[in-house]
């Protein structure tokens, strides 16, 4: 099998001509499903037998807290990456992540604000998952500070790459955090070994706003690498043709 | 829908829509921003050059 069209990616003017033709593409699909997703979950999906409407705030904050998780994730791997081979793709992967990782993080905890209120009594509570969600949101800040802190774009992006793999830890925290403590936080309904305890009709609009939900970050992750290979080349002749091209 | 959680559903769900609005917006503006001020450098540029 040829791996030239993986190593031609790894070209930034190739890279941005392959983000610009998908982009589109996935935030058309995400779009598409995370309208979907929502609307069955609002008005399809039936009412939860203890929870009663309430429970229809999952259909936003479990596929925003799983994404939160999955691209602190993907961060550290870009992170590793950038710090061991130097690659440009990986450093502007880890700094655009950044900022769409936060922005998950932040409804997945105001949401589950807005679901302890009426659930638990309380809009907040210092449960071991709460808590451990919040630091991802905090660490997410950390390398969106890192990042505007440096005039050097490289130093910048690696100081982001090793905050990124430090700060890794904390999400199996997150993850598991309901098993290893008491918590007042629901355990795994659909990650978890063996079916989910979910039915099949609450559980296909899940599954339809989490499936958009990880498109909208690739095409988020895809347009935000674009501008920063545009900012980080803007003196290479590809850049400077691309621009001529677009006027 | 459930007048007791009606208000936190819909907030929720405008939370997370305000949050997909941003993530498909955001970007693109940038983009536009960025491109006028690169083109805006490159013009500047040629014109030095050809003043040289």
């Amino acid at each position: 099998m040829s791996w030239t069209w993986f190593h031609r990616l790894g070209s930034p003017p190739s890279f941005f001509n392959f983000a610009e033709r998908l982009a589109p593409w996935l935030m058309w699909m995400a779009l598409a499903l995370i309208v979907g997703g929502c609307y069955a979950g609002l008005f399809i999906a039936p009412k939860d037998y203890q929870q009663g409407d309430a429970f229809r705030i999952i259909y936003v904050h479990v596929p925003t807290a799983a994404i939160s998780l999955s691209i602190y994730v993907a961060m550290a791997v870009a992170g590793a990456v950038a710090l061991i081979w130097r690659m440009k793709l990986a450093e502007a992967a880890v700094v655009s992540a950044a900022p769409i990782g936060a922005s998950f993080a932040a409804v997945a905890l105001i949401t589950g604000m807005l679901w302890g209120k009426p659930m638990w009594g309380a809009y907040w509570v210092w449960d071991a998952r709460l808590t451990s969600e919040l630091v991802l949101l905090f660490l997410y800040l950390g390398v969106i500070a890192l990042n505007s802190a440096f005039n050097d774009a490289r130093s910048a992006a690696r100081a982001c790459a090793w905050l990124a793999l430090v700060g890794v830890v904390n999400v199996p925290i997150v993850k598991f955090s309901v098993n290893w403590w008491n918590s007042l936080h629901q355990g795994s309904t659909i990650m978890k070994l063996g079916k989910p305890s979910i039915g099949w009709d609450m559980l296909w609009p899940l599954l339809m706003s989490l499936a958009g939900f990880y498109l909208l970050f690739g095409a988020a992750l895809l347009r935000r690498m674009q501008n920063e290979l545009l900012l980080r080349e803007k003196n290479t002749r590809w850049v400077r043709d691309w621009l001529g091209a677009q006027n | 829908m459930d007048s007791r959680y009606a208000l936190f559903i819909w907030t929720c769900f405008g939370v997370a829509a305000i949050a997909v609005l941003w993530n498909v917006l955001a970007p693109w503006l940038a983009r536009n921003q960025l491109k006028t001020r690169l083109s805006e450098a490159l013009e500047q540029a040629v014109e030095e050059d050809s003043e040289a």
